[in-house]
């Protein structure tokens, strides 16, 4: 059984330059004869890419995330995502000065990115910026060991996106615990959720509790695509 | 458009009945990278030219064709989903004897009793009594998480990390936090849960297992219950 015409067409092509003889660059397919959603599979990374002619933004070219098409506008975006892997930095704890009365506050420290191209790190703040599509779907995965100085009273640690803290009531993107106390006592919590993200979109991990010090002393998170 | 690059539009994502029919695909004519559909089993394979035999015992995810070439078909998604992601189990061992203060110890240095819970066999082998994770499929990003109920006899604080390639040797003492060392301190006699994560590329007879060590202490370590997954990334 063939009948390949009735499928969208999809291609294949060599990555950026330097095509092997017969095949075709991808940054150079005349992409003004080929339908919206055509997707091209690379092979020099064996990776599938779509062609997104309403993708006019310009910061998808080049390693980032995508790449422009030649003609016709649009770029070829990777259907599926990058990964990331963040953590924090292993010589420095992280710190949260907490109000004692729930809300969230930000982490101090040096963090450190594993892995991922498509995502930015600002190493202060540990705030990761999504640089890639929108409309993309992550399960991210978040795993810290902490203590505090004070009590063992509840921490709860949460993903807050583009700034905007969870209100108490959800239960969505974050972990409470007592947390141990004392520098000689430890207490991991996790949590795992689902993000959709679009281009620009921010992740910042924060901490909030009925306690006034957290030191986080190991923190990692992971952020793999759905596809 | 050159005439090889219009062939590959013509021959891309075509059709076969079942995995019978499809190895009996010839393969000469096709591009590297073309796929078949399999709409019974809604599986989806890529070409993978010159891939050689090194993957040929993984049956259903690999499939030999019948012109004799090295050239194979490689299972990428079964009704949208990844058939590369496998999971390791245990429970209730006295698995880990006192290795020393700080002091990186494998889950299994005592033997015990350990299975793969999901996955293809032929994919992610377990050794039953060490827990050591042999991975022999194509290479890929793989995001892995173990999840690990322990306990101590004394108050202690424990880490557990996800070793591969025994990149955490045993008897090291070394912090492991690149890789995703996660900590959490017991009550005497009480367990503790601990969960870490990391993201890794595995290649064919890459392996796998969980390390753990104690604090200031010297305990023997025993696991109630731990996974190790992985997942494609």
């Amino acid at each position: 059984m063939s009948n390949a015409r009735s499928f969208q067409p999809a291609l294949i092509a060599d990555l950026v330059t330097n095509p092997l003889p017969g095949q075709v660059a991808l940054t150079t397919l005349a992409a003004e004869v080929l339908p919206d959603g055509c997707e091209v599979f690379v092979l020099s990374n064996r990776s599938l890419y779509r062609l997104d002619k309403l993708s006019a933004d310009s910061a998808l070219g080049g390693a980032v995330a995508g790449m422009v098409a030649a003609a016709g506008g649009g770029n070829w975006l990777p259907v599926s995502a990058s990964q990331a892997s963040i953590l924090v930095d292993n010589f420095t704890d992280l710190t949260a000065s907490l109000d004692g009365i729930g809300n969230f506050h930000p982490l101090s420290g040096t963090f450190a990115s594993l892995t991922g191209g498509e995502w930015s790190l600002n190493t202060s703040t540990g705030v990761v910026t999504w640089l890639g599509p929108s409309n993309q779907r992550f399960l991210m995965n978040v795993s810290a060991s902490m203590y505090n100085t004070t009590s063992v009273r509840d921490t709860i640690i949460s993903a807050v996106l583009n700034g905007t803290v969870p209100p108490p009531s959800s239960r969505q993107m974050r972990a409470t615990s007592p947390v141990a106390t004392g520098t000689g006592a430890r207490f991991e919590l996790s949590f795992a959720t689902i993000v959709e993200l679009d281009q620009s979109d921010q992740l910042q991990i924060m901490l909030a509790g009925e306690t006034t010090n957290v030191t986080v002393t190991n923190l990692l998170y992971t952020l793999t695509p759905l596809s | 458009m050159t005439e090889s690059f219009r062939s590959a539009v013509e021959l891309r994502h075509d059709f076969c009945n079942t995995t019978a029919d499809l190895q009996q695909r010839y393969t000469a004519p096709l591009p590297d990278g073309a796929t078949v559909f399999i709409p019974a089993t809604g599986a989806l394979y890529r070409l993978f030219k010159g891939l050689g035999t090194t993957f040929d015992t993984i049956t259903g995810l690999v499939v030999i064709p019948a012109n004799d070439s090295s050239d194979r078909w490689v299972l990428q998604e079964v009704e949208g989903t990844s058939p590369w992601a496998g999971q390791e189990a245990s429970q209730s061992i006295n698995n880990i004897p006192a290795p020393g203060s700080d002091v990186w110890a494998a889950l299994g240095t005592l033997s015990g009793s350990f299975a793969l819970a999901a996955g293809n066999a032929n994919v992610f082998q377990v050794n039953a009594t060490s827990s050591l994770l042999t991975y022999h499929g194509v290479p890929r990003s793989m995001k892995l998480l173990a999840i690990a109920s322990m306990l101590g006899a004394a108050a202690d604080i424990f880490s557990i990390v996800i070793s591969k390639n025994d990149d955490v040797p045993a008897g090291s003492s070394s912090p492991q936090y690149l890789k995703g060392e996660q900590s959490a301190s017991n009550a005497a006699t009480s367990r503790v849960n601990i969960t870490t994560q990391r993201i890794v590329t595995l290649e064919p007879g890459d392996t796998l297992r969980l390390m753990a060590r104690s604090f200031a202490g010297d305990q023997v370590i025993q696991f109630h219950q731990a996974t190790l997954s992985v997942v494609p990334a």
